[in-house]
């Protein structure tokens, strides 16, 4: 099955070990992180990237991580998918992908990154208490970027809150983030597919709006990416 | 409450349809398919979902799922049930068990006739309670079987395996969850769902009288169901002895074994090893025998506390064996903390004398170094942050500050995070805040005592120790923080709410009257919006000499928010006017809002308009008139 996947060519900086072995079906499993704050809605892009997974056949496996709190706390979300996964864990030095939805978060979880690792990063701070009482600082752009660079083989960091607002709501960051992942199409699950699983996820209410956040999404990296 | 697109999921009539399901999600669609009549749960991370999942489609299975007061009522209205013939499960995070030991101590003697089902969560690392308590010990005090799932599969599996043996046991059967299966999400193949519906008989019968004289002839049934139990364990296929391996012998119980499966393909040491799964309790004899047969060397991964490795050397010694077995008692595992792949590679690993090559993680070191903390706060326009601020405040103007906030469990145990000095002096469990309260009261402290509990708790452990605190003049102030909701769990519905977990419209409970009636004289309601009369009237309850109770009511702003967005009604952030603030820092050093931010390069407050709720308290707060709506 995953073999019959057709993809497109991809940028040839985004064929890292990992995912490239997913395609050719030799790798075993496909571990993605999302990293992000409670109230971003991190849990729901999991939730629609598995079961677009699930759509497509493959066995998943996702533990979403998160402390007491409702809101402002560290969330973080582990997905893998493949035939011999069998703990909703990712090791160490063992994410193909990881999905920042905010900047210090997405260090946060910095050793999980596999050195093949590709980052999509929203570069959008949401400050901890910490920093906004100024009691400590917040790192430059320039520091997180570099240090990011070092740590993955690509980043790719940019404003998705701003793409976010332009469909919508901020609130739909979330799905501007899966776009963006659908984009690069590293994963074997296919466009209309995520599109379903955002369907079948989502509250009605919102479908349209979340559908538009995921196109605008998917728009940024598939026209950046792909020729 | 759970988008309805889930329900939809949940109530598929697809056998052999694959879907990803939450882990509770699972054991709720277990229970669904196995028929469960009456569900039953009181919110509690990381477990509450399952009610929650079973609830939103009650009405449609003919359920009857309800949120309960306490755990303890939750499983009585279950077992209660199965007495009547009826298939019932109630769940529970972990330290809810400890409510239910009392009743279920007598109900494993009496049985049952219809399954009865127990749910616990687990919390290993304690990412959402007090403590890391391990609920197999359970297990063994009251000599039930319990059933431990290793993935979210097979949790929906075991819930329907557990009704199916309690009604052949007529025994109440234990299944616990832990927090990586609850909060997982997996692909599950559906079931069909039994339709059957039975309609409740009581029938009489002794055994349902637990009381002295008769309940020693129970003990005796309670042990003569023990052999049988075993078989259950040994033919179980939640145990599983896998691989030939002769150098070294895993164990791993629950959760672990995906660890383990993991970390020896990592390792490239499927060969060399044989595994052997755990998910019954009591453990299966006969497979642990044909593993100590094979090795020399046995080492047990689980959660939380060494149950499985005590009770291997147990079995070891009654059958003579002399293998060494290692784990959490002899250091070979983490001993504290939930485990993960990496842990269960590293024991593994040692134990077998293989150095695993780590790649040097310097730049992620760094990371980690300037990536600032993110404490726990509350939310913007949040009510619990208006009232400690109006106690504090109240403190300051009685007692020249001298407070001690005796804490509980829920929203407001954020206090300990979100405040400098923390606005939670203790804490412990569900309705301590009045029950320790109660003795630091009568302790002759100088401090006022204020016992902070919220509505939902208050309702659940609160009304016993409040009446104890009239009963024997316990002075101090109870402030009831009523935001009409069970906040942290997810907004589930309670008593106070006048809506069930069905969502149809129920008597409302009335907190003030329930004080009342406890014998409190001195009762009042403020709305913590009103800084300043919700301050004299708090002052004024600290100088009563004798139990004050103050409920602080309004909405949590969460659930608000959702009505307002819902209505249309647009929600304005507040600004604060750089030419009027003079920097003193109290919006944020006292008050404490976290949409409320510093900028120390003009000395001035700045609020965050993305973060900002609306509620204008700010405006009350600041001394200097600052803070106005719109602008900036």
């Amino acid at each position: 099955m995953v073999a019959a996947f057709a993809f497109r060519s991809v940028h040839p900086k985004l064929f890292t070990r990992g995912v490239h072995k997913l395609v050719a079906k030799e790798v075993k499993e496909f571990n993605l992180l999302i990293a992000g704050v409670g109230g971003q809605g991190n849990l729901l892009s999991s939730e629609v990237i598995a079961t677009a997974a699930v759509l497509e056949g493959y066995k998943v496996r996702v533990a979403d991580m998160f402390g007491a709190a409702q809101r402002g706390g560290s969330v973080v979300s582990h997905v893998r998918i493949g035939e011999e996964v069998f703990s909703p864990i990712i090791r160490q030095r063992g994410a193909d992908v990881v999905l920042g939805f905010e900047p210090v978060e997405c260090l946060r979880v910095s050793r999980l990154f596999s050195s093949s690792c590709i980052a999509i990063v929203n570069s959008r701070p949401i400050y901890p208490r910490d920093v906004s009482i100024g009691r400590v600082a917040y790192p430059s752009n320039s520091q997180i970027v570099s240090l990011l660079r070092k740590i993955v083989k690509k980043l790719i960091y940019q404003d998705f809150t701003e793409i976010a607002e332009r469909a919508g709501s901020p609130r739909v960051l979330n799905m501007v983030m899966v776009g963006a992942l659908a984009g690069l199409e590293l994963l074997p699950i296919k466009k209309e597919t995520f599109i379903r699983a955002i369907v079948e996820t989502v509250p009605s209410s919102v479908k349209e709006m979340n559908v538009k956040a995921f196109e605008l999404g998917f728009e940024e990296t598939f026209r950046r990416y792909h020729t | 409450m759970k988008p309805l697109a889930r329900a939809d999921i949940i109530a598929k009539d697809s056998p052999g349809e694959r879907v990803l399901l939450l882990g509770n999600e699972a054991v709720a669609r277990g229970a669904i398919e196995a028929g469960v009549q009456v569900a039953t749960s009181y919110p509690g991370t990381p477990a509450s979902e399952i009610l929650e999942t079973i609830a939103s489609v009650a009405d449609k299975f003919g359920i009857h799922a309800e949120w309960s007061v306490n755990e303890m009522v939750a499983f009585e209205t279950a077992a209660g049930a199965a007495i009547a013939g009826l298939r019932a499960m109630t769940s529970m995070k972990h330290v809810g068990m400890n409510w239910i030991m009392d009743p279920l101590m007598a109900v494993n003697q009496s049985g049952v006739r219809g399954g009865l089902v127990v749910v616990t969560a687990d919390d290993p690392g304690a990412y959402s309670s007090q403590n890391e308590q391990d609920s197999r010990h359970y297990s063994k005090v009251t000599e039930l079987l319990m059933l431990e799932p290793s993935d979210v599969a097979e949790a929906k599996e075991a819930v329907i395996k557990a009704f199916d043996i309690s009604e052949r046991l007529e025994l109440p059967v234990l299944v616990r969850l832990v927090n990586r299966i609850c909060h997982s999400r997996a692909d599950v193949t559906l079931g069909p769902i039994k339709r059957e519906k039975r309609k409740g008989k009581f029938m009489r019968d002794r055994r349902w009288v637990m009381i002295a004289g008769s309940s020693r002839e129970r003990h005796v049934w309670l042990h003569q169901r023990q052999r049988e139990i075993q078989n259950i364990a040994q033919e179980s296929v939640l145990n599983r002895l896998e691989g030939e391996g002769n150098e070294l012998g895993i164990i791993a119980a629950g959760v672990t074994y995906t660890y383990v499966k993991d970390a020896l393909r990592y390792l490239g040491l499927d060969e060399k090893v044989s595994i052997l799964k755990i998910g019954t309790y009591p453990l299966p004899r006969n497979l642990v025998l044909q593993l100590l047969e094979r090795v020399k060397t046995v080492l047990v991964f689980e959660e939380i506390e060494p149950i499985v490795e005590e009770q291997i050397k147990i079995i070891a010694f009654d059958s003579g064996k002399t293998c060494t077995i290692r784990g959490k008692l002899t250091g070979d595992v983490q001993r504290e903390g939930d485990l993960n792949v990496d842990a269960v590679a590293s024991s593994i690993a040692r134990v077998m004398g293989i150095k695993i090559k780590h790649e040097p993680l310097t730049p992620e070191e760094e990371a980690i170094k300037i990536t600032p903390p993110r404490r726990l706060l509350m939310c913007p326009g949040c009510p619990h942050v208006a009232t400690f601020f109006v106690i504090n405040q109240a403190a300051r103007r009685v007692a020249g500050g001298k407070i001690i906030y005796s804490g509980d469990i829920g929203c407001y145990s954020l206090g300990f995070y979100a405040f400098e000095p923390p606005r939670q002096d203790t804490q412990f469990c569900m309705g301590a805040s009045i029950g320790v309260g109660c003795g630091l009261a009568h302790s002759g402290v100088e401090d006022v005592v204020v016992a902070t509990i919220g509505d939902s708790t208050f309702i659940h452990a609160g009304i016993p120790p409040l009446i104890n605190a009239v009963y024997n003049n316990a002075r101090m102030v109870v402030v009831i923080f009523d935001n009409g909701t069970t906040a942290m769990t997810g907004h589930q519905p309670h008593p106070g709410t006048g809506v069930t977990a069905t969502g149809s419209q129920t008597r409302k409970l009335n907190i003030e009257d329930i004080v009342r009636a406890c014998g409190v004289e001195y009762v009042k309601v403020i709305d913590p919006y009103n800084i300043a009369e919700s301050i004299d009237t708090v002052a004024e309850a600290m100088r009563y000499p004798g139990l004050s109770v103050i409920i602080s009511r309004r909405q949590c702003i969460l659930e608000w928010l959702r009505r307002s967005r819902r209505e249309g009604v647009k929600i304005e952030p507040y600004s604060v006017d750089p030419e009027k603030c003079k920097g003193c820092k109290l919006c944020i050093n006292e008050f404490g809002c976290p949409a409320i931010t510093f900028q120390k390069e003009n000395n001035v407050a700045v609020i965050d308009k993305v973060l900002c709720n609306g509620c204008g308290v700010c405006v009350q707060v600041c001394p200097s008139k600052a803070i106005h709506k719109g602008g900036a």
